[in-house]
């Protein structure tokens, strides 16, 4: 009868263990992400008089990449709607063995969009359009996004719905 | 007849076989106490503070450090069950389209789904007057095995229903929270 309760015990203690690994909360995080707007003010003049200004703005000369399963390519929305024929004003880092190279896109882009800046005038824009192609799996893309954003350069990142 | 007479003594037999263990003492009876245990076990599932919320929900997510932020108004997981895309809301409710749909009529229901929601939580917020940006972005907990195109039927929903702000959750690793690497894609390290 001891041995019975010893064991009982023991067993006891054991699903108490695991109930406590179950129901632990795991620690969640998120990579934000936006969908931008078309600015559309409502005057108000009865209340407060607030009026809405936006805190950027998407122009043609943002910043876009496009994630595909062999490489990126980056330009600015020009280079990926109007001119999308045009091969100079793409550049392209291919995946090794399958790898996005991310770091190396970081780099690349931070140097573009900083000469831009310096040398053509284009104001530094905080929002980069991101276009993955369909087949690329979520996981990458987050993993991209939260790599995208831990440059200053870009603090809000658009997922596009790809290219037409 | 001869085997109406065996099947007579069978009973007899069983019937004498029980009277004889009904007569011995039982010290050791134990469904009251599993009972017990099970009850136990119930009330400290219920009791425990720290219950997972996302438990019951089939997405599988990555393991990434992201930055950590309080829960959100408007959650819900994505995963691939079979041929179709399954949602799950926190709120139990289930919404469900094949993954190679292409027309957008399977999503409506999920699409008035979130009307609804957004609806709800601005009302809420004009009636205590009070808006956390946390709660307002909606997350997605989108599983390890979906591709891109099977996630963009539901942003286009988000902007249809007005959502501007929406964030794709990853499971964060207890000993990333102090640490400050993580893994690039490319294999690499990066620091924040």
């Amino acid at each position: 009868m001891p041995a019975v309760l010893f064991g009982l015990f023991g067993l006891l203690t054991i699903l108490s263990f695991g109930l406590r690994a179950v129901t632990l909360a795991s620690v969640y995080g998120v990579v934000p992400l936006e969908i931008p707007l078309v600015q559309a003010s409502v005057d108000d003049p009865g209340l407060h008089e607030y009026r809405e200004e936006p805190q950027a703005s998407l122009t043609q000369n943002s910043p876009a990449v496009v994630l595909t399963a062999d490489a990126f390519y980056f330009g600015d929305l020009t280079a990926f709607s109007v001119n999308f024929s045009n091969v100079r004003d793409k550049y392209i880092i291919r995946h090794i063995d399958g790898a996005p190279q991310l770091q190396k896109l970081l780099e690349q882009l931070t140097s573009w969009v900083r000469e831009r800046a310096a040398h053509q005038n284009i104001p530094l824009s905080k929002v980069l359009v991101l276009i993955p192609s369909g087949d690329v799996p979520v996981p990458i893309v987050t993993q991209v996004v939260a790599g995208l954003r831990t440059s200053p350069h870009f603090e809000r990142i658009i997922l596009s719905n790809g290219l037409m | 007849m001869a085997m109406e007479s065996s099947r007579a003594a069978n009973w007899s037999e069983a019937y004498v076989a029980k009277q004889q263990r009904l007569s011995e003492p039982l010290w050791w009876y134990p469904y009251p106490f599993l009972l017990t245990v099970a009850l136990v076990l119930l009330l400290t599932a219920h009791l425990v503070l720290a219950t997972n919320p996302r438990m019951g929900h089939p997405a599988s997510l990555i393991n990434f450090p992201s930055q950590v932020r309080p829960d959100s108004a408007v959650w819900f997981s994505m995963s691939p069950i079979g041929p179709d895309i399954v949602i799950t809301t926190n709120d139990r409710r289930v919404f469900r389209w094949r993954q190679d749909s292409a027309s957008t009529d399977e999503m409506r229901p999920f699409v008035e789904y979130l009307r609804r929601r957004v609806e709800g939580e601005i009302a809420s917020a004009a009636l205590l007057k009070r808006v956390q940006g946390s709660q307002t972005t909606t997350v997605i907990a989108a599983d390890q095995r979906l591709r891109y195109l099977h996630l963009r039927p539901v942003i286009a929903a988000l902007a249809e229903v007005g959502i501007t702000s929406y964030a794709l959750e990853t499971l964060v690793i207890a000993s990333s929270l102090h640490g400050s690497t993580h893994d690039s894609p490319s294999g690499g390290h990066t620091t924040e």
